[in-house]
């Protein structure tokens, strides 16, 4: 009778441990699938806030679009913009969007939402080429101007008076600056072989009211290969720029700032650079 | 979702640039039977500027909400909130 009694309580304590053991397994298995769940979730709003914040952002806030990038012997990107006057200020409206997606946007989602280096810049990789648009300048940086070889730029002017005189640089390098200009006077196209490390002359055109446009090529605040617009009291109302460079084999991608979305569920963060355009 | 789709098509951006729902309206409109939905615009001061509800339906407790910012007339920004539910 002992020995039964011993047999059957270790049996119920084996079945105990078996039950005990498999609800145990169930409930961690459960965790892990909630968990899971949970991610997802926060994973695909995060892909979410990501589009709705940067997608088009620069093209809607800058005017800015990317036209093409193309590559045969050469790599070609173009891209154009508008209103390059004084009466915009294209680094306030970057701020002010900034400014509203970190604070009342992201309380709305109930994310923390940053945008790092986010500005009225843009930039081309490989080739290191930084591109800013500042009221009625327009700037294009390059940390080796050697990769270039030629820029085309197109100006489109809202200028009503006639203009008064206009000239072009003398050739002093290699590089390839070809300018036309429509105003509602005429137009002006030239071209010149410059040095990016020279203090060239401008492209440029007077008008009866003293507004000016003056297109600049070569060394600009010890920085060589500088590319300057400066639309002075006159609106241009389209602006068409495509840099030629040398080919390299690294795909080109065009680049804005970064992007980092917090979110207390889950607790996970995603960061991102902006790209606007890639090959 | 709803939203992107009326943001990429600029039927928000229209909205605000011609000062009236009538897209939006037909868009919610179209949405399926058993869905209901009612979309506001706002400015970042939190101005409600338009809105617009699916014909026939009156709000519901049990509801989700849905966000979409967009810029429109010349750089200003605005919000889209869309609310939906099940009738």
């Amino acid at each position: 009778m002992n020995k039964k009694g011993i047999l059957f309580t270790i049996t119920t304590i084996f079945l105990l441990l078996a039950v005990f053991m498999l609800s145990s397994a169930y409930l961690t298995r459960n965790k892990d699938l909630q968990r899971t769940v949970v991610l997802s979730l926060s994973g695909n709003k995060l892909k979410y806030i990501e589009d709705d914040v940067t997608d088009d952002i620069y093209e809607d806030i800058l005017g800015m679009n990317i036209k093409s990038i193309t590559r045969g012997t050469d790599v070609k990107v173009a891209f154009n913009f508008s209103n390059l006057t004084a009466s915009v200020n294209h680094s306030l409206l970057m701020e002010n969007y900034e400014d509203f997606i970190e604070g009342l946007y992201s309380t709305r989602n109930n994310l923390n939402v940053t945008l790092k280096e986010f500005n009225n810049s843009f930039s081309v990789s490989p080739y290191n080429s930084t591109f800013i648009l500042d009221s009625d300048m327009f700037y294009g940086y390059t940390t080796n101007p050697d990769y270039i070889t030629k820029i085309n730029i197109t100006l489109n002017l809202d200028e009503p008076s006639p203009n008064l005189t206009q000239s072009k640089p003398g050739d002093s390098g290699a590089i390839e600056i070809a300018v036309d200009i429509t105003h509602n006077g005429g137009r002006h196209i030239a071209s010149a072989n410059l040095a990016p490390a020279s203090a060239n002359d401008p492209f440029y055109i007077t008008f009866t009211n003293g507004t000016r446009i003056d297109v600049n090529f070569g060394t600009y605040n010890g920085n060589n290969g500088v590319l300057r617009i400066n639309a002075s009291g006159l609106q241009a109302n389209t602006v068409d720029i495509e840099y030629t460079y040398n080919l390299t084999s690294e795909k080109v991608a065009i680049k804005g700032g970064n992007l980092s979305i917090s979110s207390p569920v889950g607790n996970i963060t995603k960061q991102t650079q902006i790209i606007i355009a890639q090959e | 979702d709803s939203l992107t789709i009326l943001e990429k098509d600029d039927s928000l951006k229209t909205a605000i640039e011609t000062n009236t729902n009538a897209t939006l309206q037909i868009f919610l409109n179209s949405l399926s039977t058993q869905v209901c939905a009612n979309l506001t615009i706002f400015t970042p001061t939190q101005s409600q500027i338009i809105s617009a509800q699916k014909a026939g339906c009156t709000q519901s407790n049990e509801s989700s909400t849905a966000k979409r910012t967009f810029i429109a007339n010349n750089t200003n920004i605005y919000y889209a909130d869309m609310v939906s539910w099940y009738r």
